[in-house]
């Protein structure tokens, strides 16, 4: 198996943090919409 | 612009771009007649063009098993930058917007200056040389005429091409598809209705950029698993693992669109926004899937092939807004597309990727048709 450059790692993490960011302003934004307060991700 | 990548070297071809949509930038913030802003805008916004060269760039800089993250965080973190400026732009400046133009301008022609100056075109001089050498017509004709490539383009057209047709389609479809759900979670008024529906509607491109990067990474995880999982797609080329990961994604795109018309037709608020974030995700692994590939495709042509699969596909973004608007029922166009674009389009990726034939073999026109017998550089495209 190739070895991986110094970068993969953090690049792990940076990919990791997006995704928790997506599902947490996501579900932030949809649960003040359903509550009829929407406006923060529009 | 992936061409002119190839050409004059990523590096210049950035700096460029910048450069110019910088000096716009900052002329549209004195701009005093609405004609003048609208031109001067529109030359800004050409600035979109610049990804392909981007990917030009990750691809002649990263090594061929981590090239799939590479482009995922370049292509993904970037295009997050749209959703990250309409949050902050707006709070930061308020009404002022020249302003912001202006800011924003100088910044660009800083970056510019920066990339000129320390930028390289590739890691190493060999690659860069290469792929200036392979910019005859000849050499973009014969990217354009692979069956590999075009099945490429239409992956991509469907989900690149579809994440920007639901960009602009959304919003008007939340607003008028699900008017009564919304007006009972108490949302009455025109500008309050269309706040509401603008909300649902950036679930999916927010979840399409940000998981852009995880595509990337198990496009290279299938890679470096050696995952072949469907008999009937070729396992012979030395990024198969790939093609099959990007088959699981074309897959999902589908089936998330139909299950939006299922949410649609039943009526069902909830279920839809829900699909819709699953669907924003089933886009960015096909996103991210297409340029984890097409990079160690065309080695010795990265950003012809980058252009010619991430620029044509973009009709996607014009193409299916006109169909979602002329089916009467507003919820029966995501399925009208799956079934009449993508389940062809899925037809022909299949079809291209399940021969064990040579990129060189595969195509319209033999690679000695449209390259000559004799090899003016080293490596070669297979």
């Amino acid at each position: 198996m190739a070895e991986r450059e110094r970068w993969y790692r953090w690049g792990r993490i940076v990919l990791y943090a997006e995704m928790a960011i997506a599902v947490c302003v996501t579900v932030f934004s949809l649960a003040m919409a359903f509550t009829g307060n929407a406006g923060f991700l529009a | 612009m992936g061409w002119a990548a190839d050409r004059f070297g990523a590096h210049n071809t950035f700096a460029f771009i910048l450069a110019y949509s910088g000096l716009m930038s900052i002329a549209s913030s004195f701009a005093v007649t609405y004609d003048v802003l609208f031109v001067e805008r529109l030359v800004v916004a050409s600035a979109g063009i610049s990804f392909v060269v981007g990917i030009q760039h990750v691809s002649q800089w990263f090594d061929e098993h981590e090239i799939g993250t590479a482009e995922g965080i370049y292509a993904g973190t970037g295009n997050a930058g749209a959703g990250v400026g309409a949050l902050v732009l707006p709070r930061l400046y308020g009404t002022h917007y020249s302003d912001a133009f202006l800011h924003l301008g100088l910044v660009a022609l800083g970056i510019a200056a920066l990339y000129k100056w320390r930028g390289e075109p590739a890691r190493d001089a060999a690659a860069a040389a290469t792929a200036r050498a392979n910019t005859g017509l000849k050499s973009t004709v014969y990217v354009w005429t692979r069956y590999a490539a075009i099945g490429l383009m239409l992956a991509y057209a469907m989900s690149f091409g579809l994440e920007i047709a639901m960009n602009s389609w959304l919003p008007a479809y939340y607003a008028t598809g699900f008017r009564d759900a919304i007006a009972d979670l108490g949302f009455t008024e025109v500008a309050a209705i269309q706040t509401a529906a603008g909300t649902f509607a950036a679930v999916q491109s927010f979840n399409a950029s940000l998981w852009r990067p995880f595509s990337g990474y198990m496009s290279d995880l299938w890679q470096r698993k050696e995952w072949t999982p469907y008999p009937f797609l070729s396992a012979e080329q030395s990024y198969a693992p790939r093609v099959h990961w990007l088959m699981t994604a074309l897959v999902l795109i589908t089936v998330m669109l139909c299950a939006l018309t299922a949410a649609g037709v039943l009526g069902l608020l909830p279920v839809s926004v829900v699909v819709l974030a699953g669907f924003g995700i089933a886009v960015s692994f096909g996103t991210g899937g297409v340029f984890a590939i097409v990079p160690l495709m065309f080695e010795e042509r990265p950003g012809v092939a980058a252009g010619f699969v991430g620029g044509v596909s973009t009709a996607g973004g014009v193409v299916y807004p006109l169909v979602f608007g002329w089916v009467p029922d507003i919820h029966l166009g995501y399925a009208t597309v799956a079934v009449v674009f993508f389940v062809p389009f899925i037809a022909f990726f299949v079809w291209a990727m399940r021969s064990d034939r040579t990129l060189s073999a595969h195509g319209i026109g033999s690679r000695e048709r449209w390259l000559g017998r004799e090899r003016t550089v080293p490596g070669g495209d297979d």
